[in-house]
This record gives C-alpha cells, sequence and structure tokens, in this order.
C-alpha cells in the first residue's frame, strides 16, 4: 500500500470517526416502516385502479408512456441497415467562422453538437454562455441558455434567428432541408403541470406543427440519414424511449433504449449516416462518469457500449466516432477514436499538456456548471470543434490533430481563467477496455 | 420461532450490525453526518420490509444507501447550480483536512469508489456489486480517483 493509500485510510477513519449517531434511530426507523406498512393495500387499490385506467386510455389511442410499455417496439421506420463501422475516416469537425462579437461572448459555458465536417482555414475565438449548440448546413445555431434564442453565427456576427421566450427551450434545435426549426419544449401549463413538446416551428409564419406533447422530458431532437426527426422521451428516472418521426408528423416508430442502472443526464445523441445512434451521457448521479451507448435505433438493441467515455462526433461516412473524456491526470480531456467492427477498435488521440500557470484555480468544491471559462481555439487553416465535457473543455482540429483543453475555474478564485493549449497528436493505442 | 419472530431478529439484527457503519460510510461519502443518518435511515425504510427475501441483507443495504449516496450528490448538483453552497463543509478534521477536501472534489462515483475500497475495505468485486458496474470499471475509478487525490496532496 502507498504512502497515500495509507495516508487516505487513516484520513478516512479519522473522518467516520466524528460521525454521531441518534439515540433514536432505531424508533424512528421502525416508526416509520411500520407506517408505510399500512397504506399498502390501498395503493395496491389504487395502483389497480390507476393500471384500468390506462388500459381505457390506450385503448383511447393516446401516446402515453403506458403505451409505449405495453408495446415497446411497433416499428415502422424503414430499415436504414445500420452496419458496424469498419474502417478509419476523418472526424466529423465543427465549422468556426471567425470570432463573435460581444453579444455571444461574455464568458459562460460553451456547448456544442452535431459536427460538420470542416472544410474552411478559419479560426474561432468563441466564448459564449450557451446550453447547447447545434450545426446547421454550413454555420452554426447557438441556443442560449437565457432567454431561449436561437442565434445563427455567420461570419461570426450573431443574428437572432427566433426567439422561444415563452417557452422554455430545452435542447438545440435541428433545422429541416425546408428551414423550419424541430425543438423540444417545455411548457408550464395554468395547473402548474409541465409538458414537453415536439413541435416543427415555422419561421416565416410562426405556425407550429406539434409532433408530440408528452407530461414526459422530450429531448435531443436529431435528424437521421433518411430524413427522419428522432427525439428521447424520458419514461421513468432510468428509462427512455427514441420516437422517430417523419418531417410530415407521422409517428414511425418507438423503441426502448437500453436502460442504464442510473440514467443518463447532458445527453448527446449522434445519428450516423449509417444509421446507428451514438448516445452519450453522464450517468446521473455520479457527477460527470461518461458513457456511450452505441444502439441500433430500428431495434433498439445496444450493438455496444464504451463505458468513461463521451461519444461526440461521427465522422462523416458514419464509421468512426470521436470520444472524449476527463483525463485521469489533471484538468484535461482525453480524446479517441472508435472504429472497426462495433467500434471495438480505439486509438487515443490525446496529447501531453502543459500545465496551466495558474495554479490557484481549483475545479472542484464550489465549481459549478455555470463558472466562467475562457476557450481560445487556433486551429490555423484547419477547423475546429469545441465541446464541454466533464466542465472542461475541448477542442479539436480534423486535419492535423490537435487538442486543447481548458482549465475551468471556480468563481471564487480571482485570479483570471487559464487557457492550456495541447500540443500535437500522437496516435496511439487507447488503454481503455471495450 | 415464528416468521414474524424471524422478520424482528433479523432486523434487529441487521440495524445492530450495520446502522453505525452504514452511517460512516454515507458521512465520508456525503460529507455530512446529518444527511448521512436521514439517507441510511430511509434506506432501512425500504429495505428491512423485504429483508426475508434477501440473500445478503447487508450487502444489500450497503448498495441502497451508496445509490441513496448517489441520489443525493445529484440533487445537490442542481442545487448548487442554483446558487447556495452545501450547509456543512466537508472538512472538519483539521489533521487531515487537505486529503479529505480533495476527496470531496472527487465526482461521486469515484469517492464512492474510494471510500469503499478504503474505509470499508472491500473488494473491487464487492465495491462493482455495491455500485452496479463492472470490476474494471472500479479499478478505472479507484486508479482516476487516487491520481486525483495525489495530483491534489503533492501539489
Amino acid at each position: 500500500m502507498s504512502a497515500l493509500e495509507s495516508r487516505l485510510k487513516d484520513a478516512l477513519t479519522a473522518k467516520a470517526a466524528t460521525t454521531t449517531l441518534s439515540p433514536d434511530a432505531r424508533d424512528r426507523i421502525e416508526q416509520r416502516v411500520g407506517r408505510s406498512a399500512k397504506p399498502r393495500a390501498s395503493r395496491r387499490s389504487f395502483a389497480l385502479a390507476a393500471a384500468m385506467l390506462a388500459v381505457v386510455g390506450t385503448l383511447a389511442a393516446v401516446s402515453t408512456v403506458g403505451e409505449l410499455r405495453d408495446d415497446p417496439a411497433p416499428t415502422a421506420l424503414p430499415r436504414i441497415s445500420p452496419q458496424p463501422p469498419n474502417r478509419d475516416a476523418p472526424m466529423v469537425g465543427l465549422r468556426m467562422k471567425g470570432a463573435c462579437d460581444s453579444l455571444l461572448c461574455d464568458a459562460g459555458v460553451v456547448a456544442a453538437a452535431n459536427y460538420l465536417m470542416p472544410d474552411r482555414p478559419e479560426s474561432v475565438l468563441l466564448q459564449g454562455r450557451f446550453q447547447d449548440v447545434s450545426i446547421v448546413g454550413g454555420e452554426y445555431w447557438a441556443l442560449a441558455d437565457r432567454p431561449s434564442q436561437v442565434i445563427r453565427l455567420a461570419d461570426g456576427k450573431p443574428q437572432l434567428v427566433e426567439d422561444f421566450k415563452n417557452d422554455r427551450v430545452r435542447s438545440a434545435p435541428i433545422e429541416l432541408s425546408d428551414g423550419r426549426l424541430v425543438v423540444t419544449t417545455s411548457v408550464v401549463l395554468a395547473d402548474g403541470t409541465t409538458t414537453f413538446d415536439l413541435v416543427i416551428h415555422d419561421r416565416s409564419t410562426g405556425a407550429r406543427q406539434p409532433l408530440l406533447r408528452d407530461e414526459n422530458r422530450l429531448s435531443n431532437p436529431v435528424i437521421g440519414p433518411g430524413g427522419q426527426i428522432g427525439v428521447i422521451q424520458s419514461i421513468g428516472d432510468d428509462a427512455s424511449v427514441f420516437r422517430t418521426f417523419t418531417a410530415a408528423g407521422t409517428d414511425l416508430a418507438v423503441v426502448r433504449l437500453p436502460e442504464r442502472r442510473n440514467g443518463y443526464s447532458e445527453v448527446r445523441v449522434s445519428w450516423s449516416r449509417l444509421g446507428l445512434l451514438a448516445i452519450s451521457g453522464n450517468l446521473v448521479g455520479w457527477d460527470h462518469d461518461a458513457s456511450t451507448s452505441i444502439v441500433d435505433p430500428v431495434s433498439g438493441r445496444e450493438v455496444h457500449h464504451i463505458d468513461e467515455w463521451m461519444g461526440q462526433a461521427w465522422s462523416p461516412d458514419g464509421t468512426a466516432l470521436l470520444l472524449a473524456r476527463p483525463a485521469a491526470k489533471g484538468r484535461r480531456t482525453e480524446l479517441a477514436t472508435a472504429t472497426g467492427s462495433a467500434l471495438r477498435n480505439s486509438s487515443s488521440i490525446t496529447a501531453s499538456a502543459r500545465r496551466s500557470t495558474t495554479t490557484s484555480c481549483r475545479c472542484f468544491g464550489s465549481h459549478r456548471n455555470d463558472d466562467p471559462y475562457r476557450l481560445r481555439v487556433r486551429a490555423g487553416r484547419s477547423t475546429s470543434a469545441l465541446t464541454l465535457l466533464a466542465r472542461r473543455s475541448t477542442a479539436f482540429s480534423s486535419s492535423s490533430i490537435r487538442a486543447w483543453s481548458v482549465r475551468i475555474c471556480s468563481p471564487t478564485i480571482s485570479a483570471p481563467p487559464s487557457t492550456v493549449r495541447i500540443t500535437s497528436a500522437i496516435p496511439a493505442e487507447a488503454r481503455y477496455g471495450i | 420461532m415464528d416468521q414474524t419472530g424471524t422478520a424482528e431478529h433479523a432486523t434487529g439484527d441487521l440495524f445492530s450490525r450495520a446502522y453505525a457503519p452504514m452511517v460512516r460510510l454515507a458521512h465520508l461519502i456525503t460529507g455530512s453526518n446529518a444527511i448521512a443518518e436521514e439517507l441510511v435511515q430511509d434506506a432501512f425504510v425500504a429495505v428491512l420490509p423485504r429483508i426475508s427475501q434477501l440473500t445478503n441483507p447487508h450487502a444489500y443495504l450497503r448498495m441502497t444507501v451508496v445509490n441513496r449516496c448517489r441520489s443525493w450528490g445529484r440533487r445537490q448538483r442542481l442545487e448548487q447550480r442554483q446558487a447556495s453552497p452545501a450547509d456543512e463543509s466537508f472538512v472538519d478534521d483539521v489533521g487531515h483536512a487537505e486529503l479529505v477536501d480533495a476527496l470531496a472534489g472527487l465526482p461521486t462515483r469515484q469517492r464512492a469508489a474510494v471510500v469503499l475500497r478504503y474505509y470499508e475495505d472491500l473488494s473491487e468485486a464487492e465495491i462493482a456489486d455495491a455500485l452496479g458496474c463492472r470490476p474494471g470499471t472500479v479499478k478505472s475509478l479507484l486508479s482516476r480517483g487516487l491520481a486525483s487525490l495525489r495530483e491534489v496532496v503533492e501539489r
């Protein structure tokens, strides 16, 4: 046992020794057990009544969770033939267009998702406070978290596209080929309950075509390789389904996603050209412990699971998946690609990083997701992607793999946020087991 | 002994054997004595009615406690996003303050793995059971947790 481990043992023992116990704990537990035992029968009756009502509701052919659970896979979705990737491919990147201006440049959290293949020699200085960013047609759409504005960044200039000020937009919108936006929103009704909507929003007329309204959370709209609209619908603490629709609003399919014991938060979804979904998230309750499921959206079957890595983006041909995770040492991010049959081959593209010179930065304890930081990306002639992963930011360049990592500072620290540049990457075998 | 008597005996036995260790465990994971007691009592309330069906009530109770600590951690995170810092500082032991403070900074799952390993002395397989993951993941959690702690301590 190392010195650190011995010290740790001592520290834990000392800390545990400070624990005090209530003298009446047993009485309180027994009282509560007694109380909770009694109403059980009436609860059962209530549950039975509720179940009967649910059956009636299902017969009324309303899209409800009960219906989904009874019939999890009415698969009318055209088969996309998902195939396991089998060769290396260039990674998908995010096109960056110059520096953003002050509207978007107030320090804050930046998150980016849904990458495009970059091909323009641009550099970027992007700072801002967004809940999510989605990329459409060579530009990117930024969704500010408050108020709910959809902003198009064109040539580094933000343009307000839509303001969902009366809705709470939960995930980055996606844009259909005809320019309409697909948005998930939550609406608080007069009785105080919240409903979640998946709607197609026509910017020119303001008209909304509802695709789904449900009391369960809807999030992460995504467009499939065949133009389908997909969305994740929670159906409980640990369970969710993936629903697909046509742009005309036809309900195509509902498939139950593989259940992770603790559920996900901060979910990312990416639909590859080959038809596979990469669904990543932090395991709920475990802070930033990432996990990625590769799922066949037709059957809901999990093709592969990658622990401790967040799937960030598919390559344009759908054969490779970019993965990222916080590095074990230091406040850096490791990057890797997963390729080959069922994505089992992995290559690390992580580079070594110089430590921040601002040693007073500490990222844990009082750290919160909205802590300010500064992210500077200089990609030379290549374009880059940004993402927020586990409170760290990563940028990568698709042509000459370079990565940057940013140390996120606690707001209580007065030292300026620091930027750490990671030098060029050295491909190597990743050491994680999949 | 009739069935009721057996259940009562098992309940009493589980309480006397497990209550204090579980509160200590939850205290180390959450950093709060009061929260720890609350969570462990909740866990007992959930487990006791089923005790006769459990092959290993102690392990099941531990898993329940760890899960409740996890849920509490999740709520804390959400609340911290809203505003206020935690009521009780994790650091109340001056002699080991730095290490204990560093432990508090670990992601909840890493922290739980470290506590289960170095306080409870559980094997990787047992930790995997408690955390609901694979032994390989436990290895990784411990390695990453120790690396982070080492970095802080050696800073």
